[in-house]
């Protein structure tokens, strides 16, 4: 810290004694800050709407100690505003998340709805695959609850807009050869090969035309191989995605036209490319 | 200098991405910024009618060269964002009378995607309706709507399948469909007043049970001068709208055109 030079005649203190206030403030404020906690189940249940769409207001004290954890870690790709323009951002693809259209890839709500605040911490954990998002297992529960509410300080939807229940995820049905033959046909028929190709590589024909809503080119995703599944690997989370679609992507969603069984036939078929 | 130039340039060419809204009829607007003129009105015996008609030489229209799903789209799509027809009738062109809310009736309006194309390219929707995609062609399509640049829904309609959706807010959606088609375009006008039309292939449109009084009539149809565009979806001038104000008595029809150049 830089002391002036011109000391003003006005009575100043010390510098000695502004250091050790400074200190003593500094400490203070990390002694308190310390004692942030991991939300109350009260605060977890609440921030899940269950009978209807509902506000999932910001828990403001946890996202002021969020703040300091998102400038160590986050702003350098998301940016200092939130906006996915951080310095490192735009040598990447795809590119990082704009927190302030808050649209997320990875929700439990249906399609083109806010997530969860536990869709996010989910993502933060666990990181994207393929991306250069990394799983941040370096924060503890309490800071990933804290740098999720900061990073919903961004967008002004979190104040407007309510968040529905996560979509309904039926019972799977059993996953043996009878299904996964079911699964295939439904791959062919409903198209699934225009983006992901008829083999699940990603590379059907629809491929060079697709772009993200922010314009950058997207490539859909190569079941084939063991690779991570963007939005969770379990096959409940692939029957999930189907239902939700990929929002910002052209990944639609296809819960409206196809019914749970089928649904399941098709993620048992996409899971058996994985081997 | 030259570094401000480019960035202004880029910049520039990022706004004109899509064919921005421009200014909404009234109807269109979020409720909160209506003007106080906005009144439920009770039917009356009145009837506006008319035109809209092209004027003077036709721009390009060149049809849209298809790109993808040959076999099931065919090689070339007509140009949608201006249809003129032999009679110098203008499709697609949707006539509002602004300041008037009144009951609609919640219907269900459906848009096509037939040959690989959306059918009708424009559509007026009541609010508390449903809009319903059917895919009528052998290959996979989806309905990704827009508000503005935000993504309202994002559908996929198998072949041979349709979704339902109810329409809650009023305003306007563009359409597109993301699956390797990106000629595939529409627009979808969620309106909360029964005194909007939608011009037909002889560019007349037709509003009944008109109360009397004067009111300002605008007549919107989206932008057709080709913009370029980044990612295949055909982009285009904004909107053009056209408002006058127009006496409604209190029976009889009154008769009301519009030109586009």
């Amino acid at each position: 810290m830089l002391h002036s030079e011109t000391a003003s005649p006005v009575a100043r203190t010390s510098p000695a004694r502004s250091l050790a206030f400074a200190r003593a403030i500094v400490f203070g404020t990390v002694l308190v800050s310390g004692c942030s906690a991991v939300p109350s189940a009260a605060r977890l249940q609440a921030e899940t709407p269950t009978s209807g769409p509902a506000i999932v207001a910001i828990d403001t004290e946890a996202a002021s100690r969020g703040a300091p954890i998102y400038a160590r870690y986050c702003e350098t790709c998301h940016g200092v505003r939130g906006d996915g323009r951080g310095v490192s951002a735009s040598n990447m693809n795809p590119r990082p998340r704009n927190f302030v259209s808050a649209i997320y890839k990875c929700r439990s709500t249906a399609n083109s709805q806010l997530p969860l605040p536990r869709d996010l911490r989910r993502t933060v954990a666990a990181g994207i695959h393929a991306t250069a998002m990394p799983g941040w297992n370096v924060l503890g529960d309490a800071q990933l609850y804290e740098v999720v509410e900061y990073v919903r300080t961004f967008s002004p939807r979190w104040r407007s807009e309510p968040v529905p229940p996560p979509v309904g995820i039926a019972a799977e049905t059993p996953d043996d050869d009878a299904s996964r033959t079911r699964g295939r046909a439904i791959y062919d028929r409903v198209g699934c090969s225009a983006c992901h190709g008829s083999g699940g590589r990603g590379d059907g024909p629809a491929v060079p035309s697709l772009r993200d809503d922010s314009g950058q080119p997207i490539v859909p995703f190569d079941f084939t191989g063991n690779r991570p599944l963007r939005c969770g690997s379990a096959p409940a989370e692939l029957y999930r995605t189907l239902v939700t679609g990929v929002d910002g992507t052209p990944m639609p969603s296809f819960s409206t036209t196809m019914t749970p069984p089928e649904l399941w036939d098709l993620v048992h078929f996409v899971m058996s490319l994985r081997q | 200098m030259n570094r401000y130039l480019i960035a202004l340039v880029v910049l520039a060419s990022g706004c004109i991405g899509r064919s921005e809204a421009g200014a909404l009829p009234e109807s269109l607007q979020p409720s909160a910024q209506r003007g106080a003129q906005a009144a439920t009105a009770a039917p009356g015996a009145t009837t506006l009618s008319g035109r809209v008609t092209w004027h003077g030489a036709h721009p390009p229209m060149a049809p849209i060269p298809v790109t993808g799903n040959t076999a099931g789209c065919g090689t070339s799509s007509p140009f949608a964002a201006l249809v003129i027809g032999a009679d110098e009738g203008v499709a697609g062109a949707v006539i509002t009378v602004e300041g008037l809310r009144g009951a609609v009736t919640p219907a269900t309006v459906t848009v096509d995607q037939r040959g690989c194309n959306f059918s009708p390219h424009v559509s007026v929707v009541p609010v508390g309706g449903r809009l319903n995609f059917t895919n009528h062609d052998t290959v996979l399509h989806s309905v990704h709507a827009f508000r503005g640049a935000v993504s309202e829904f994002n559908l996929a309609t198998p072949p041979g399948l349709s979704l339902a959706r109810p329409m809650t807010a009023p305003g306007l959606l563009r359409i597109q469909c993301d699956v390797g088609h990106t000629w595939m375009s529409g627009w979808v006008h969620v309106v909360d007043s029964p005194f909007v039309a939608v011009t037909d292939a002889h560019g007349a449109y037709h509003i009944p049970n008109l109360p009397p009084g004067t009111y300002r009539v605008t007549m919107w149809h989206e932008g057709w001068t080709p913009r370029p565009s980044t990612d295949g979806h055909p982009v285009y001038s904004p909107p053009v709208t056209h408002t006058e104000t127009v006496t409604v008595p209190a029976s009889g029809t009154v008769d009301r055109n519009f030109t586009l150049s």
